[in-house]
This record gives C-alpha cells, structure tokens and sequence, in this order.
C-alpha cells in the first residue's frame, strides 16, 4: 500500500461527491434555475477528513513503539485492529472497478478544449455533434498502486 | 467516399484508448445539421443565460457584453430561455430521425458550454451532466 494509492482513494472519494449531481444538462438546468443557490456550496469535495496513514500497518507499529504511552481506555491492539481494518477495506475498493463517471469532468474538460481549437488551425469548431458511445475503464489490467 | 477510419464503424467514429488501457472510450462525429447550428449560433446569449442562472443569480453585469454578440445569425430567432429547450427538441425532431429525441440527452455545448456543438451522451446507464 502506497502513498499513490492512498492519494488516489483520496480523489476517488472527493470525485465521488462531485459525480452525486449527474443528470443531463436539460434537466440540470432546469432544476437549478428553481432552485439557484444549490450549486453554491460545492465546498465539500475539500473539506474530506483526511484519513490517517492507515493503510500501513508497519507505520502503526512504529508509532505504538516511539509515542508515549497509550492514555487509559486506548486500547493499542483494538486501534492497530482497526487500521487493518481500513487496510481490507481499501485493497477491496481498490479491486472492484472505479466508477467511470469519475471520468466525466475529463471528458467535458476535452470537449471545450477542443471546440474551442479547431484540428485545422485552431480555428473554434462550429457545427459538429459529438456522440459519446461507448467509456470502459479496465482497471484490472492496471496496477494501480505503481501510480502509472 | 474514403473509407471510414476504423473498419467496420459508422463513418466519424474514432476509439480511442487512454493511459495505455487503462480508460477506452469510442466518440462518433457527426456535422449538425445546419438548422440547429444556426439555431445554437444564435442563442448563445440564451444558453449564457441559462448556465448564469445555474449558478446562483449574483450580480449580473455582463449583459451588455452578452448582447453584443446576439443576432450575428440576423434570420435566426433567439428565444427566451424558457422556449430554449422546447424549440431545439423541435428542430432537432424536424431534422430527421437520428437526431429526434436527443435533447434529453445532451451532456455539454461547446466551446464555452455555449457554442454551437454539442456532446451527446450515447452510453448506457443514467444520463450525464
């Protein structure tokens, strides 16, 4: 378990947020001009309570052995129990397939960019329709926690 | 005709694949038909509009900058933003049968999420932004 893949739980979760407010963009639209301040607080993809280095048990043991005492009522291996827990956890999120509408904002990130600049000389596109047919991510084929 | 870049797809269809695998994706290109593009093309402004009203009506100032770039299509109707999307349901069912019924599904206009292209979201499951 890796700094890489901690980091990337971290985005996936943050994402997550971001991707509960999916819909298309007529009816997104129109739900916002009823209701024009919802979009105001999208404040909460950086407010994620950082989780602490849980995923690796070696950091934990080193802690128990170099801080003081545990203050009464800690329970040390209850705590190392529970940061293994975190560990099982995130190898299970890591092994099922991310959500491709993680990937969303990327693809409407391209497609501005490239309306805006033209294949030819840059020029601003007019007139095209883009059908997005088909999005797959094959996660499995990638080991992720190599950060490539 | 050429023949279509990659075999045995409608013509305008790229797959592409991203991160060496890891994400792969297929987008069709299709040209608009010309009514809907003038249609866009002239109600830039109304789609502006709409997007400004999605994010929370603050001070609104910028709506003699806005109309400067109304009417450059001087035959186009702009509408209000309310008959925005009824009327492009219209010309997009009056411009034949692929195109019918695909107002539901549009992702984003482009560029600025004002111009006169459009993303259209063709995957299955629940629709996209």
């Amino acid at each position: 378990m890796s700094r890489d893949l901690r980091l990337f739980r971290l985005l996936r979760k943050s994402l997550r947020i971001e991707v509960v407010h999916l819909d298309s963009l007529r009816r997104r639209l129109e739900r916002q001009a009823a209701l024009p301040s919802a979009l105001a607080t999208p404040g909460s993809a950086l407010e994620l309570p950082k989780t602490p280095a849980a995923d690796d048990l070696a950091h934990g043991q080193e802690f128990s052995a170099t801080e003081q005492p545990a203050p009464e009522g800690l329970d040390l291996s209850k705590l190392k129990a529970s940061l293994t827990e975190v560990d099982t956890t995130s190898a299970e999120a890591l092994s099922t397939l991310p959500d491709v509408r993680e990937l969303d904002e990327n693809f409407d990130t391209a497609f501005q960019l490239s309306m805006n600049r033209g294949p030819l000389c840059a020029e601003p596109v007019i007139g095209m329709a883009y059908f997005f047919e088909r999005v797959a991510l094959n996660a499995e084929d990638m080991d992720i926690s190599q950060g490539n | 005709m050429a023949p279509t870049k990659t075999q045995g797809q409608p013509r305008g269809t790229i797959q592409g694949s991203v991160q060496s695998g890891l994400v792969d994706f297929s987008i069709r290109a299709v040209p608009l038909p010309t009514d809907v593009t003038n249609f866009l093309s002239a109600n830039m402004t109304t789609l502006k509009r709409l997007h400004r009203d999605r994010r929370s009506a603050a001070t609104v100032d910028d709506d003699v900058a806005a109309a400067d770039e109304v009417s450059i299509e001087g035959a186009e109707v702009v509408v209000t933003p309310e008959d925005f999307w009824p009327k492009l349901e219209q010309l997009l069912q009056k411009a034949g049968r692929e195109w019918a019924g695909l107002a539901d599904q549009i992702w984003a206009f482009g560029p600025r999420r004002v111009g006169p292209n459009m993303l259209i979201d063709r995957t299955e499951g629940a629709p996209r932004s």
